[in-house]
């Protein structure tokens, strides 16, 4: 039977409630959600943003990230959490001069994270992102983007192993 | 190969712009997809080089950026600031002898 409604002096908050049938209309999933992260260091040029390829999927519950791209692209629309935690390195100490990692919604920047270290170069910076995003469930897309700056030529830089990229539908 | 960023700095430098702001004045993309780093945004006033252009400032750009790697490690050899200046303190001529070697063995391009 349907419970059409429900009066607080007929509903004893104290007992309890055991739903042998279905219980519709309450709750919500927080799907699409997917987790990726880099599986081996991704070499980046310095001065060059660069958008990361987290290569490997721990979980897409809509096949909605791509590796190929390093994109999210969900099919559903509505207002997801994301987050992004990168560690970019130079290969040798006390040259690394600034970095940052930014969230781009489709062309643009939503948020980033920036560590400058111009006063005392070192060598390794740990960036994270967090934003709530809203997106349209057919074309909107996120993805991560890269920069270091390093005071030296002739080294390499990367964007390290097990950097995380990862998002989930907000039940709203 | 030298870094695009840098041949870009051997060009500018070349056209009477000694210093490039990779945030603002030039922006490079690498979209991941295979097509290697692009010049995104030009905002200098001397003209964006052509593909032609850039590659021949490849040696000098190497060469600027061996040396650039010399130059970190004479800068880690040399050791910091603060010991130095004790070194200077107790015996500046060794100190003068230390540095010597450390550049002798770290010859520039």
């Amino acid at each position: 039977m349907a419970i059409t409604k429900i009066q607080s002096e007929s509903l004893n908050l104290s007992d309890n409630y055991d739903f042998t049938g279905t219980v519709t209309g309450a709750g919500g999933v927080m799907t699409p959600a997917f987790c990726a992260e880099r599986n081996g260091d991704q070499g980046i040029s310095y001065s060059v943003r660069t958008t990361v390829k987290f290569n490997n999927e721990i979980f897409d519950s809509s096949n909605a990230y791509s590796t190929t791209s390093g994109t999210f692209t969900p099919q559903v629309a509505g207002k997801y959490y994301i987050s992004a935690n990168c560690q970019l390195t130079s290969s040798q100490n006390d040259i690394l001069n600034y970095s940052f990692i930014e969230l781009y919604k489709n062309s643009s920047v939503v948020t980033e994270s920036v560590h400058n270290n111009l006063n005392n170069p070192g060598k390794i910076d740990n960036h994270t992102v967090i934003a709530i995003v809203d997106m349209n469930g057919s074309t909107d897309n996120v993805s991560i983007q890269a920069f270091i700056n390093v005071a030296a030529g002739g080294y390499t830089a990367a964007i390290r192993d097990m950097s995380t990229f990862q998002a989930y539908k907000i039940i709203e | 190969m030298a870094q695009l960023s840098n041949k870009i700095k051997e060009y500018c430098k070349a056209n009477g712009v000694s210093d490039v702001d990779f945030l603002e004045d030039v922006k490079l993309q690498d979209d991941s997809n295979g097509q290697g780093v692009y010049i995104a945004e030009w905002n200098l006033d001397i003209a964006q080089p052509t593909d032609a252009q850039l590659a021949s400032y490849e040696t000098v750009a190497n060469t600027a950026e061996a040396n650039a790697q010399v130059d970190a490690t004479r800068k880690q050899a040399y050791g910091s600031w603060n010991e130095q200046l004790d070194e200077i303190f107790h015996n500046i001529d060794a100190w003068k002898a230390r540095i010597q070697t450390v550049k002798d063995n770290n010859p520039k391009g």
